[in-house]
């Protein structure tokens, strides 16, 4: 039997190794799951213990008004209120909170150092107060700028949960999409090594660091979620391992680049903000590529009927445009390694994470999460065929 | 058996959406939502639950034929205990005709458990033992992940759902 296995044991295929503050995050979500079912945020008490958090920060004087709750949002609870100063100053703001468990563990701290970090370079929402750790508001939170725009057509075009399914005209395409490379040009030439980002660290010991980071990271959430096993994920795990790609120059990542994740204005069709940093981290470039190619952000277009990624435009185009906007060079394998892994990692969060969340009763949308849940077989096909491809090449 | 489960959610279904939801403020909004998200579960049960028994014995019957495979397969490489754990719970079935949908599910989640025990410790073989588990899983899961496109197809959330068949069809195809 020992002549089976293969080299093992160091630093270079630990199995446990991670981003310290995601290990952090998941040890810390393992100890709040024992505590539901988790009770909705009454507004009024959300509303009074806000008041008493931005009083002690600002003074006495503020004042919060129309206080109330925002449609959507799976993954965090979301509130809307105009915060009034003594100097007559009034902003509206947007209030996103942690339920007991996301179909995400994430960090309000490092999504509030992408914000700061980047308010600069891109459209973004501002990051105005956070309590990372829930000490302030009881649940961990952050407030943001509200910004105002749409994130799907305002005439032409369906729309799914989350942006998922959303289509563009032709006309919105071409709006659309030299902001969409750009942007994300822009978040991967950032010089995060200049930049206080406290809370992230980069995989820079070894140049397979990145992506076993990254499969360590997800295959730890599938083992500690899942419901049912499904023998394919368990699979999949140990083609990544066997496969990592080599990073020599990790970037940040937003983690979750799509359609439904950015705004525009309905009349111009600039984009207006980049949302949701939650996933954000240091990595490999490839990751975001491979995310944004997902099928289920894909869609046909009305027009051609040529399948778009994110609706926006061709697979090749993207590839295409995004190297001569970066100067980049795409690996094409080590893109189908980032595909595999971003199927693997939806597939996790959603027949694994959001299953056991509506089991548990942790989460204020538990009936949308065990909705949900069975989109994660759409990912785990699309998994099983990039991982065929991959051995057949 | 009456009121069966048809009656049961075609009038909950209704009730829902003719009684419940227009009789939510408009800015209630995550009440609205899931309100829609309820409806949207009742209709897919409805379209399941004639089939569930048989689509539990479904795919119980597919993860035998798995790990019937991968004992085959490694039947020539060292026996480790995980293999030996497959093998015998793979033959302590102990399910009948009469056995309910659960019970099958539950045997099915076990055998899909062991199989992931012995997956798992095969991860750092070599490339001749792991090609051949690879080549098994994946020719397993696309039959299994289909399969279960084509049973929650009533969500609409699948980009590809034109191109699933029917559960009716699904059913009458075997492993």
């Amino acid at each position: 039997m020992d002549d089976l296995l293969t080299a093992h044991s160091s630093a270079y295929d630990d199995p446990v190794a991670l981003d310290p503050r995601v290990e952090e995050l998941l040890d810390l979500r393992l100890e709040r799951r024992r505590r539901g079912p988790y009770k909705i945020i009454s507004t009024e008490d959300l509303q009074g213990k806000l008041e008493t958090w931005l009083r002690g920060d600002l003074g006495s004087e503020v004042i919060i008004s129309d206080f109330g709750r925002m449609p959507g949002g799976a993954s965090k609870e979301q509130f809307s209120f105009v915060l009034a100063g003594s100097d007559g100053s009034s902003e509206k703001l947007v209030l996103r909170v942690d339920p007991l468990e996301s179909i995400v563990e994430t960090c309000r701290y490092r999504e509030t150092e992408a914000l700061n970090a980047l308010a600069d370079l891109l459209p973004l929402a501002q990051a105005r107060f956070v309590d990372g750790d829930g000490s302030k508001l009881g649940q961990p939170c952050m407030i943001t700028s509200f910004v105002t725009g749409v994130t799907r057509p305002p005439t032409k075009g369906k729309v799914g949960p989350s942006g998922v399914g959303t289509t563009f005209s032709r006309e919105w395409r071409e709006r659309l999409t030299p902001q969409f490379v750009e942007n994300l040009a822009k978040i991967h030439r950032f010089d995060w090594r200049s930049a206080d980002l406290p809370h992230y660290s980069a995989p820079t010991d070894f140049p397979t660091q990145a992506g076993l980071w990254q499969v360590n990271w997800w295959s730890r959430v599938w083992r500690e979620d899942l419901i049912v096993p499904y023998p394919l994920l368990t699979m999949a795990e140990g083609w990544m391992r066997r496969n990592l790609p080599a990073c020599d120059d990790p970037v940040l990542i937003h983690g979750d680049y799509r359609t439904g994740n950015f705004m525009f204005d309905p009349v111009s069709g600039e984009m207006t903000a980049i949302l949701d940093w939650e996933l954000a981290h240091l990595g490999d470039f490839h990751e975001d590529l491979g995310w944004t190619m997902q099928r289920l952000f894909a869609g046909a277009a009305d027009d051609s009927g040529e399948v778009m990624v994110c609706n926006l435009l061709t697979r090749e185009a993207l590839i295409e445009q995004y190297e001569r906007t970066t100067g980049r060079k795409v690996n094409l394998r080590t893109l189908a390694f980032y595909e595999i892994l971003a199927a693997f990692k939806c597939a996790a969060m959603n027949l694994g994470t959001g299953a056991g969340i509506a089991l548990r009763g942790n989460n204020h949308q538990d009936v949308v999460l065990a909705w949900l849940s069975s989109v994660g077989h759409v990912f785990a096909d699309e998994m099983a065929g990039l991982i065929e491809k991959e051995i057949s090449a | 058996m009456s009121p069966d489960f048809d009656i049961r959610l075609i009038s909950m279904i209704k009730a829902m959406e003719e009684v419940v939801v227009p009789a939510i403020p408009e800015e209630r909004s995550l009440a609205r939502e899931q309100a829609g998200v309820l409806i949207g579960h009742l209709q897919v049960f409805r379209d399941q639950w004639p089939h569930v028994a048989k689509y539990a014995w479904l795919c119980l019957r597919d993860s035998q034929a798995l790990a019937r495979d991968l004992i085959e397969t490694l039947r020539r490489f060292p026996e480790t205990p995980q293999f030996t754990a497959l093998r015998n719970l793979l033959a302590k079935e102990d399910l009948d005709a009469a056995s309910s949908a659960t019970t099958v599910w539950a045997c099915r989640n076990a055998l899909a458990s062991s199989i992931d025990i012995v997956i798992d410790s095969t991860i750092n073989y070599g490339t001749e033992v792991t090609g051949l588990i690879d080549a098994l899983v994946l020719s397993h899961a696309a039959r299994e992940h289909r399969r279960d496109r084509v049973w929650f197809q009533g969500t609409a959330l699948d980009p590809d759902v034109a191109s699933l068949p029917s559960i009716e069809e699904m059913l009458s195809d075997r492993p």
